[in-house]
């Protein structure tokens, strides 16, 4: 009936291209919707790593576990830092600052992953807000009185867009966590001459990581939230087809 | 560098377009395709995209490239917020534009209805509420007091 309509206005090899998009799109979408998720999850957790040890270095100290010994001994390079350690974070945290050692190594990972994942989604955002300014004007036709079952489609291409502008924002606060990161020297030496500042980095960074993940929670439930509109729109497309 | 009474006058202004769109909405409900009311929607939605376009770029000018690696957190907080307001308008200005020529589309159609036009102004409003969030989020009432004092 309004799908007769529509195929007055729009070739039936276009509709079955859009019907296309629409199934595997939509399949796309629910993957998305758990990923975006699991990596907001991850970054938040990775906030609270960041959290333990910014708060810890603006306290004073916890008293050492062990009487004094000689920190620069190299058969003790593995022992850990009481002034920069506290004691009952790290098997939570997993983050080691030891006399001998450099930079930890976890902290050069948690900067790899958020100069990876804040670079892909700084690209793949802008990719997808591109797409969706073209899909937008390509889809138009479907935005019509005669088509109401299409019009959920509409929907779904603007949310997308908003989405698509929270993961680009999400991965550039990604980058800022990075770059707050990387105005702190890792080192012990390096970490007790400013204790206190170093923790506001690392409270600065998190916070940051934060506002990305929160980013990524809203686009997941948003997606989620796309999922009956593209059922809808499926619909649309099994009646057209049915003629 | 953006203040809180900032983050206000920005709420205030997309609070104005919120009320707009939701009387913009019962304005397209009960409207008949084809009449002056068309008209009456045209330039009142007109208006409300002129309205959020500019809320967009005054957002863009404060948040001044986007947030930053700063050492203070409340004015880093603010750029987050403004930054985040900005995100949903982009789609709110988009739908809104195809307005007209959807009222049109609505008097050609058989039967006559404006139905479809409730397809974007209800995005607007959804999107223009969602711009709203983070910056009510982001005011510290303890700032604002100062503010006033």
């Amino acid at each position: 009936m309004q799908s007769e309509n529509l195929t007055t206005t729009i070739p039936q090899g276009d509709l079955n291209g859009r019907h296309n998009i629409a199934w595997y799109h939509r399949e796309h979408m629910r993957f998305n919707a758990n990923l975006i998720l699991e990596i907001g999850v991850d970054m938040g957790r990775e906030a609270n790593r960041l959290k333990v040890f910014g708060n810890y270095w603006q306290r004073e100290p916890e008293t050492p576990y062990t009487p004094p010994f000689d920190t620069s001994d190299r058969r003790f390079s593995a022992a850990g830092c009481p002034d920069l350690n506290p004691l009952a974070a790290i098997a939570g945290a997993g983050i080691l600052f030891m006399e001998g050692g450099g930079e930890p190594e976890e902290i050069r990972l948690l900067k790899s992953k958020l100069k990876f994942e804040g670079d892909r989604f700084v690209h793949k955002g802008q990719w997808l807000i591109d797409i969706m300014h073209l899909t937008w004007k390509a889809d138009l036709p479907l935005l019509d009185p005669a088509t109401p079952g299409a019009w959920p489609w509409a929907s779904v291409i603007s949310l997308t867009l908003r989405g698509a502008k929270q993961r680009r924002m999400a991965g550039t606060m990604l980058l800022v966590a990075l770059d707050h990161l990387e105005q702190v020297d890792f080192t012990p030496a390096g970490l007790r001459e400013n204790r206190a500042e170093a923790g506001k980095r690392l409270l600065a960074a998190a916070w940051a990581m934060d506002a990305a993940s929160r980013l990524f929670a809203e686009n997941a439930a948003s997606l989620t939230h796309d999922d009956p509109y593209m059922h809808d729109y499926l619909e649309f497309f099994a009646d057209s087809t049915a003629r | 560098m953006t203040s809180t009474s900032n983050l206000r006058r920005h709420s205030k202004d997309l609070t104005a377009q919120l009320l707009e769109l939701d009387a913009l909405l019962d304005l397209v409900s009960s409207s008949t395709a084809g009449t002056e009311d068309s008209t009456v929607i045209t330039i009142r939605s007109q208006a409300i995209l002129d309205s959020l376009a500019r809320i967009q770029e005054n957002l863009i000018e404060v948040a001044d490239g986007g947030p930053k690696a700063i050492m203070d957190q409340e004015a880093a907080f603010r750029t987050v917020a403004i930054s985040e307001a900005e995100l949903p308008l982009e789609s709110a200005i988009m739908v809104l534009a195809e307005v007209p020529q959807l009222l049109e589309k609505a008097a050609n159609a058989q039967p006559p209805s404006n139905a479809v036009v409730l397809v974007p102004v209800n995005l607007a409003y959804r999107h223009c509420l969602e711009a709203l969030m983070p910056l009510v989020a982001a005011v510290d009432p303890r700032q604002l007091q100062r503010t006033e004092a």
